[in-house]
């Protein structure tokens, strides 16, 4: 040991710069091998996949030395605690700079992610972790997608680490996971190799908040156990019912299609509940189709292409239609040569529609008659009309496409279509299946209760039915009230009168450009 | 004891192969399975409830329903993470006997006599909340032979979670991890979890060279990805499949599963082992970190019914003795599969 003045100098420094070099050493920039977890900021980002769906989750843990900057940026009010406001604000900051992309379209990484936040004593130990979860729609068809994830948050000394995971159960394998070597980024695919199975695997833990969720998702789950009783199918079923009435009351293109058509066409209570039958219907067969046909050829990506290609058929039906009305209708134009006929017929019937004409009809032969100036054919069946209308100034004049009447139909010139034309609108209105309805159906389909599937799309839809024909046998009584007596209509109310059929004819017209428009964005996009 | 017989068979072949020592590969499995466990296991938990005051008791048993206390486990010591149930240095010595009798009759006695050697690792580490007084024990459910329940028992890097249901039992999650991973116990040099380093490097150095690029996906240790918390995930398949491995290869692999598979007793790790076999195609290992036997390497291995994860930490030392560890199934973590 060295005993010189000159030694103890020596030794003395050394001791003096012992910290400063540990100090150094522990602050210097150091390779991942050797880096000390007390001055890394962890960032571990879970990717969990279910058809549908991706949660992004990550999980930060700060060491001790490299704890004050990360308490700094995240306790902005220095009060000592860290408040879920302040957690937000940090979560905001560190998901703006991560990056996912499926099937290279940017998944967009918005909205209120869960927090699971340290508390200050824990981060200035060096043991706090926040944990920032959030789960955002993704691709759900069968098939296989690609997934791309970068993590540039870089707190203080980052570390980084990554996992590509399907969630439990759920019909999705992840393929070969290729990282850089910080693990900031990682690229894989993924195949869904079943139908999408919405079923949260968590649900399968039972909780106390469990009882509270009674969307149809749950019914679903609950159904999936035989111990339950048959009554809770009967509740499955009253309760889908019920969300087929809610599901009415939501803005959908059906509605508003039947809205118009009623308006325009001084519809009859008939033609309401034919038009809410025909919805429903059309909606349940479509769910049902998508349901079935999928089941059979499972591996395809077939919601991807069969709903675009239902909302291309009735984006069509629904443009053809309007504009086969708009030509019928376009006497009123301004510019119009054609004779208003029709609107000299527009009156409305302010009874049940069945009435019978008083004028005599000379039948030259069975069926055929003429009267006045003009001949329409009577089918088998007997036109009856009511014991007195009026036909306006013009009297009973048809117009020109014709006045013929087969069993059932009764048209009063062009401002009525027929019952055909009332069920072709109402399968264009209800052959786009809602998400909800669809959901069920997979759901259903992916649970094995295909049979207790479609007894809820049923009722669903039943429920979807009656409030559509309330709807629409509303808007006939409003219509029909909202009628202006004869003496006191002017020329201005006969015109906004006289304009209806064709501004609804509008209206259904933009709604089918709509659809299409709606479709080839879709197609392309 | 098919099972049994068919590890030493592939053990043995592996031995031969690859000029390892029977000692390394071959280990020590459950010799024959036994009569069911499950009746010694609920006797000795009520022996151990028997010696408990009423306030003691009132502290140790949680509901089968508690999911909170199922899952309140930390590999974090005392102070940084709050356990509730009954803490070792609170109680007596005869108590103390009689749930160690409990854990001896759950665990073989390689598994028992391995969280003993990490549990007393801690008392080694210097610093408040750190040594053996600060693990605690938990009863979830009573036991019972009708009905399942679960024991529970840990503290800083080792923690215990023992399900039994009738005559079936699931040791997951549970947490294995050692620090020191080294120390000297009089003139015993004590490694607890060498004997999973040493396996896992066999494993690795077996490898070809285009084997070791799928099985090393990384040139330095990674942190657990499964560790407390991290429930119900799905396995992340990853590095080299058990398929793509020779006979001896795979023995080689099984042995090191069995590490893990043998911490339950004779009978219930008899089960275990089958399943661990009957997947063995299907699971992977792979490696972060140096290819060299310097012990700071992580890996995983990941299969229908297991993950087994060994991740070095440079927290409070060097990286290759400090280790977080964890042993899961994710179809049977809290005895998901046995308990209905």
């Amino acid at each position: 040991m060295t005993t010189t003045a000159l030694g103890r100098v020596r030794r003395a420094s050394a001791w003096l710069l012992a910290p400063f070099v540990a100090v150094i050493l522990i602050l210097l920039p150091s390779g991942p091998a050797s880096a000390h977890p007390l001055d890394i900021s962890w960032q571990t980002t879970y990717l969990t996949l279910t058809p549908g769906q991706v949660t992004v989750e990550v999980k930060m843990s700060v060491g001790a030395l490299v704890a004050p900057s990360f308490i700094k940026a995240l306790d902005t009010d220095g009060n000592k605690s860290f408040d879920d406001a302040e957690g937000q604000a940090y979560a905001k900051k560190v998901l703006a700079k991560l990056t996912l992309r499926i099937d290279d379209a940017v998944v967009a990484l918005t909205g209120t992610p869960e927090l699971e936040i340290p508390e200050y004593a824990q981060s200035v130990a060096g043991y706090g972790v926040l944990r920032i979860t959030l789960t955002v729609p993704a691709a759900a068809a069968t098939g296989t997608h690609t997934l791309y994830y970068r993590n540039d948050f870089v707190p203080e000394k980052p570390r980084y680490e990554v996992a590509v995971l399907p969630a439990k159960r759920s019909p999705i394998t992840v393929a070969t996971q290729d990282r850089d070597e910080e693990q900031r980024r990682v690229s894989t695919s993924f195949t869904v190799t079943g139908l999408a199975s919405a079923a949260p695997v968590a649900a399968s833990e039972p909780d106390s908040d469990a009882s509270s969720d009674w969307s149809v998702e749950h019914l679903l789950e609950l159904l999936r156990n035989p111990a339950h009783s048959v009554w809770i199918v009967v509740l499955a079923i009253g309760l889908a019912a019920a969300l087929g009435a809610f599901h009415a009351l939501t803005p959908g293109h059906g509605k508003t299609m039947m809205a118009a058509y009623l308006v325009g066409t001084g519809g009859r209570i008939r033609d309401a509940l034919v038009l809410g039958a025909s919805v429903t219907t059309a909606h349940t067969a479509s769910v049902i189709l998508i349901g079935v046909t999928a089941l059979l050829a499972s591996h395809y990506a077939l919601p991807q292409v069969l709903v675009p290609t239902l909302e291309a058929i009735s984006g069509l039906l629904v443009l053809g239609l309007g504009l086969r009305l708009l030509w019928q209708r376009r006497a009123v134009l301004p510019w119009s040569r054609t004779p208003a006929l029709s609107l000299a017929h527009s009156h409305a019937h302010s009874h049940a529609h069945s009435h019978s004409h008083s004028h005599a009809h000379a039948h030259a032969g069975a069926g055929a008659h003429s009267h006045g100036s003009h001949s329409h054919s009577h089918g088998p069946a007997d036109h009856d009309h009511g014991p007195s209308h009026d036909h306006g100034p013009a009297g009973h004049a048809h117009g020109s496409p014709g006045h013929a009447h087969g069993s059932p139909g009764h048209e009063h010139g062009a401002g009525r279509n027929g019952l055909g034309s009332v069920i072709a609108m109402g399968v264009s209105g209800g052959l786009v299946p809602c998400p909800e309805a669809l959901g069920v159906m997979i759901l259903a389909i992916g649970l094995g209760q295909v049979a207790v599937g479609l007894l809820l799309i049923v009722s669903f839809s039943v429920g979807l039915a009656a409030v559509l024909v309330t709807i629409g046998v509303l808007l006939v009584q409003v219509r029909q009230r909202a009628v202006v007596p004869e003496r006191f209509r002017t020329a201005r109310s006969q015109r906004v009168l006289q304009s209806l059929p064709v501004i609804s004819a509008l209206v259904i017209v933009v709604l089918g450009v709509g659809l299409v428009i709606r479709t080839a964005t879709t197609l392309t996009g | 004891m098919r099972t049994s017989i068919r590890r030493k068979v592939l053990a043995a072949v592996a031995s031969v192969a690859l000029g390892v020592t029977g000692a390394t590969v071959v280990g020590t499995g459950p010799a024959a399975a036994a009569d069911d466990t499950g009746p010694a296991i609920v006797a000795a938990a009520n022996a151990f409830l028997a010696t408990l005051t009423t306030a003691q008791k009132a502290d140790v048993l949680f509901d089968w329903s508690n999911t909170t206390q199922k899952t309140r486990w930390s590999n974090l010591p005392e102070g940084l993470y709050t356990r509730d149930g009954l803490m070792w240095g609170d109680l007596t010595t005869a108590q103390q006997t009689a749930w160690l009798a409990l854990m001896q009759v759950t665990l073989s006695t390689e598994g028992y006599n391995r969280v003993r050697a990490e549990w007393a690792a801690d008392d080694l580490l210097s610093g408040s909340g750190y040594g053996q007084e600060y693990y605690w024990v938990a009863l979830i459910g009573s036991p019972s032979s009708s009905t399942p329940w679960q024991w529970q028992w840990g503290g800083h890097h080792v923690t215990v979670n023992a399900t039994v249901s009738g005559s079936e039992l699931a040791l997951y999650p549970s947490f294995i991890g050692a620090q020191p991973a080294s120390y000297t116990s009089g003139s015993t040099t004590v490694k607890p979890l060498g004997d999973i380093w040493t396996d896992a490097y066999a494993l690795l150095s077996s490898l070809t060279t285009a084997q070791k690029a799928t099985a090393v996906a990384g040139s330095t240790y990674i942190d657990l990805l499964y560790g407390p918390g991290e429930d119900d995930r799905a396995p992340l398949y990853e590095g080299i499949p058990g398929s793509s491995l020779t006979t001896a290869q795979k023995a080689l692999l099984f042995t090191l599963v069995s590490d893990y598979g043998d911490l339950a007793n004779a009978e219930d790790g008899a089960a275990r082992l089958a399943e661990l076999e009957a997947t063995l195609d299907q699971t992977y290992f792979v490696w972060y970190g140096p290819t060299t036997n310097v012990g700071r390497s992580y890996f995983r291995v990941t299969g229908p019914r297991v993950i087994v994860e060994y991740s070095p930490q440079a927290l409070g030392g060097a990286p290759a003795n400090h280790i977080h560890g964890i042993y899961r199934d994710p179809e049977n973590d809290y005895g998901a599969l046995i308990t209905g």
